[in-house]
């Protein structure tokens, strides 16, 4: 039933964006982007809500075609393989889904199976292992026989992750995989985000927590205005003349206790968000 | 984890089915006429028996548990495939107008019929056509995407239905035919109908119907999460949306052509499912289309036998079980709709 | 469904060039043969009720315009007195087939200015009268535009609430029954002093009941065979009884078995039908009409020696003692089910499917003995 062949591209492929533009609306909201997901390499991306940071995932999975430029997987655009071919390299965790049945979560984690089994097929031992070795490295196997409409945001945002994994794509696209999640769930998310790119695979994850990005990311994309700000390795890309082009804010940017880069970000020089107890006097 | 293996697929349908089986048996000994359960059993089995009493069960009774076989199984699963595709668990043929757009077509072909000489077989060709332009109204009223919520959605359907019935009412009056009893016919759907030239066609639609939707079931668990995850894990959406819709429609527009307008049992079967063997359409689909099949059969044997000597229309049945169902469902739909 | 129906009414309604002319005339014959009107004719009647407070205020009725003199108040002549030989001229809108084909036997037809639409299909030479509407449909307005002297309808659901409406509006209305053989000469009684052809109605009257005598008289001592009337297969409707038909099955000497099943016209099972195992079934359905090409009113004489289809549908059933014996007939619903002023002529023809054609001899010979005692 199962088709467990090895992926005929499997690890070690590119995923570029190449002087893309992309409407939403009728309104031209991304112009020219242009970097390289390479293998093995996690890429953060960032920018102001509204920006288009879910609009180039969209692009990425090929859900939605660019009005110029080209989004090529390797050496072809991702709109010319088929959907099935696709869906098996590139895999997407958004940032939430409504589902409207009963489906339990470990279904849930079984569908992302599915580009690799035929149309008409069941689940073999091969995919149910799959699914459960993923399950139990984000340490959520409890929620297997759970129906997803009683998962909370977190929750349902680590099934949705275990589905991506089990989908064993040769791209990850996250679209804010750790926004709901609490602080050891977030590292554990993170941790195998890393283990995915160390295994030759490339990750493009929007988040809006810079300071993780930039501990979990090798290179940043910082989006501003619908064109790239800012592209390269973390400490390049986050500087205050960026931040305030891409955000309109002020940050203070400097080492943590560990030596990484940590952003601090305020709306002015006195920041007004500041309330009494941040005062370290 | 559960898991929808071979055995578990085989266990399911396998009770499944010997409910049907006895259901029909349970329907072939039930009827106005009293004939003892051995003599059916007779007939049935060994083909003995009084030639009345062949006639009564051979050709009577079993003629009608076939119609209601196909008409059962048909609105059930184009239930199931149009709750998945419109991601909304309170879709109904009926309910959705789809069977009132079918019914209109079909009438307007009968009413046509008496001028320009048509096959009695385009009736059931008709009301595919009607399915069709309703579905495809449906999707385009609801954005194409299929998104839109319940309230909009169910609007729509009341909306078509409204328009459906006058047009029903409108070509019934110019037309001066099916006064009285045959627009009840229509309109409160039935399995009476004797005279059925194109059982054939219908019972080839209704197949066809069926194996789209469950070769097409793993598709629909996808579609279910909406059309861009669907995407993303590997669905063509379109085509086998299309192709899902064609064949819904198809089935529809057969089960209204010989039955009339019959609602709710997309509505009741699937969620009954749903709640006992779970949500996955590789197993809910099949086993919806042998439920609903049985659902239908027990609600007419139900129809034909509560009034002794009367035929009762089998849609006030099902309405009456399915009336109150959908408005339990709509509330909980509402109550979760303000949570989030 | 009715081709020649549909057909009919858009006929109707166009200028009839030569091709339109001949599409008509052979719509119209296929028409006669067509039945669902008479069903809904009886349907109606089977509706109305009949209790005795119905005929107590009869005379009331029939005078409604005193009802409501400020909307129009009539002349009290008109209003409170019978109609006499001596008025001829009541100018008459009939909103029921069977009392319009009463009218138009009486050879009162002129008198019609206004007839409703299954009026005009069932009789054909009224075709260019003006239109009220249909049974269930009547426009007030129409009748009102006629101005007409009486407004002539059946007692039934709808029908009852037209009348009413008719009567605040100062129409005198005449309301009838004609559910039972004896209200059906009644009317015809009636509605001969209203058109002032008493006797003419007399005579026809008379007519019936000698052909019934007469009938009675011939089928004394032949055996009953168990009948069923099937009025319309799909759904299935059947006469029950205490209902004209029931009365005319009795008096040809048949046992009508879905008397048994109810009054009026019941609703059928199938499945009933096939246990009740009918010796004789008349199908009086739509659905059994023969090819156009034979003469429609020979049909039912021809009966039982003709290949019906009535016979191939009811075969699907072989139990059914009708179909061994190949007694399933098509009748021509419009000669037999309308109660209206050919009820021998009904009688006759329901005697020749009991008891095939050598009845009618029988018939006569019993006739020309009460013709010279």
């Amino acid at each position: 039933m199962t088709q467990d062949a090895p992926r005929a591209t499997g690890a070690g492929e590119r995923l570029r964006f190449e002087a893309v533009s992309a409407a939403r609306g009728g309104r031209l909201l991304l112009r020219g982007i242009d970097f390289t997901v390479e293998p093995g390499e996690i890429v953060g991306l960032a920018g102001r809500n509204g920006v288009g940071k879910t609009t180039l995932l969209q692009l990425a999975s090929g859900v939605l075609a660019p009005v110029a430029g080209r989004v090529l997987l390797g050496e072809r655009p991702v709109r010319s393989l088929s959907r099935r071919a696709l869906a098996r390299r590139i895999a997407l965790v958004p940032q939430d889904l409504h589902v409207p049945f009963p489906f339990r979560a470990g279904e849930l984690v079984m569908m992302g199976r599915s580009p690799h089994q035929s149309l008409v097929g069941l689940d073999g031992e091969a995919d149910v292992a799959r699914a459960l070795e993923a399950l139990a490295r984000l340490g959520i196997e409890e929620l297997a026989d759970r129906s997803v409409e009683t998962l909370s945001g977190g929750e349902r945002q680590l099934v949705l992750f275990a589905r991506a994994l089990v989908q064993d794509p040769a791209i990850l696209l996250l679209d804010e995989p750790t926004a709901f999640l609490d602080l050891k769930h977030r590292l554990e998310v993170l941790r195998e985000v890393r283990r995915f790119a160390a295994t030759g695979r490339g990750a493009l994850v929007v988040s809006h927590d810079l300071t993780l990005a930039a501990r979990v990311c090798d290179r940043l994309v910082l989006l501003g205005e619908g064109e790239v700000v800012a592209v390269g390795r973390p400490a390049d890309v986050l500087t205050r003349e960026n931040l305030h082009r891409a955000f309109a804010i002020d940050a203070q940017i400097g080492p943590g206790p560990d030596g990484r880069l940590v952003v601090l970000p305020m709306l002015a020089a006195d920041d007004p968000t500041a309330g009494p107890g941040a005062d370290p006097s | 984890m559960i898991r929808l293996s071979r055995a578990r697929l085989a266990l399911v349908l396998g009770v499944l089915l010997a409910a049907l089986f006895a259901v029909v048996l349970v329907a072939l000994a039930t009827g106005p006429a009293r004939i003892a359960v051995g003599d059916v059993f007779d007939v049935v089995v060994r083909g003995a028996g009084s030639e009345a009493t062949r006639d009564i069960v051979l050709g009577v009774r079993l003629p009608r548990i076939g119609l209601g076989l196909l008409v059962g199984a048909a609105l059930a699963t184009a239930g199931a495939v149009f709750q998945a595709l419109l991601r909304n668990p309170l879709a109904d043929p009926y309910v959705l107008g789809v069977s009132g757009g079918a019914a209109l077509a079909g009438i307007a072909v009968l009413a046509l019929g008496g001028i320009v000489a048509l096959p009695t077989q385009s009736v059931p060709v008709a009301a595919f056509v009607g399915g069709i332009v309703a579905t495809g109204l449906l999707y385009w009223v609801s954005g194409g995407r299929g998104g839109s919520g319940a309230t909009g959605l169910l609007l729509t359907g009341v909306v078509f239905n409204a328009v459906a019935s006058a047009g029903i009412v409108f070509l019934a009056s110019i037309a001066g035919f099916f006064e009285g009893s045959r627009i009840f016919l229509w309109l409160i759907g039935q399995l009476s109908a004797v005279e059925i030239d194109a059982v054939g066609l219908v019972a080839a639609s209704v197949a066809v119907g069926l194996v789209v939707a469950c070769v097409l079931s793993r598709s629909l668990n996808l579609l279910a999460l909406g059309d861009e995850s669907a995407a993303q894990l590997g669905v063509p959406v379109e085509a086998h949306r299309r192709a899902l819709l064609l064949a819904t429609s198809l089935m529809v527009g057969a089960a209204v052509s010989v039955s009339g307008l019959i609602g709710f049992v997309g509505l009741i079967v699937p969620h009954a499912l749903r709640l006992v063997i779970g949500s996955d359409h590789r197993l809910l689909v099949p086993a919806t289309a042998i439920t609903g099949a049985g659902f239908l059969v027990l609600s007419d044997t139900l129809a034909r036998t509560l009034v002794d000597g009367r035929e009762l229309p089998v849609g006030a049945v099902t309405a009456l079980l399915g009336g109150p169902l959908f408005i339990v469902l709509l509330r909980r739909s509402q109550a979760r709709s303000r949570l989030s | 469904m009715r081709p020649g129906m549909i057909a009919a009414m858009i006929m109707t309604r166009t200028k009839a060039g030569p091709l339109a002319c001949r599409r008509r005339l052979r719509a119209l014959g296929r028409l006669r043969r067509s039945g669902p009107l008479t069903l809904l004719v009886m349907l109606l009647c089977a509706a109305s009720g009949s209790g005795p407070a119905r005929a107590a205020d009869e005379s009331t009725r029939a005078t409604g315009r005193e009802a409501s003199p400020e909307i129009a108040p009539a002349p009290a002549s008109h209003a409170a007195a019978p109609p006499r030989p001596a008025d001829p001229a009541l100018r008459l809108v009939s909103l029921n087939p069977s009392l319009t084909a009463i009218v138009v036997r009486l050879g009162a037809a002129d008198q019609l200015v206004g007839i409703d639409d299954y009026s005009a299909r069932m009789v054909p030479e009224l075709a260019d009268r003006p239109r009220v509407g249909g049974l269930f449909d009547p426009s007030l307005e129409a009748v009102m535009a006629l101005a007409p002297d009486r407004v002539l309808l059946v007692a039934g659901l709808e029908q009852e609430a037209h009348g009413a409406a008719l009567r605040r509006l100062g129409l005198a209305v005449e309301v009838f029954e004609n559910e039972r053989y004896e209200q059906v000469l009644g009317n015809i009684a009636r509605l001969g002093r209203l058109v002032g052809r008493e006797a003419e109605a007399a005579d026809r009257i008379a007519a019936i009941r000698a052909l019934r005598a007469a009938v009675e008289r011939a089928v004394r001592g032949r055996t009953a065979p168990r009948t069923l009337i099937v009025i319309d297969r799909s759904p299935l409707y059947l006469v029950g009884g205490g209902t004209f038909l029931d009365e005319l099955l009795h008096a040809v000497g048949a046992a009508n078995l879905g008397a048994g099943v109810a009054q009026g016209y019941p609703r059928g099972s199938l499945e009933w039908l096939v246990a009740a195992a009918p010796e004789l079934v008349l199908d009086l359905s739509p659905q059994s009409e023969a090819p156009p090409s034979e003469a429609p009113q020979t049909k039912a004489r021809a009966n039982g020696s003709e290949p019906s289809d009535a016979l191939a549908f009811w075969s699907r059933w072989p139990s059914l003692p009708a179909v061994k014996t190949g007694r399933v007939l098509a009748l021509d619903a419009t000669r037999i089910s309308l109660p209206g002023p050919e009820l021998d002529r009904a009688l006759r023809e329901l005697a020749v499917a009991v008891h095939g054609p050598d009845i009618e001899p029988a018939i006569e010979r019993e006739l020309a003995k009460r013709g010279t005692p």
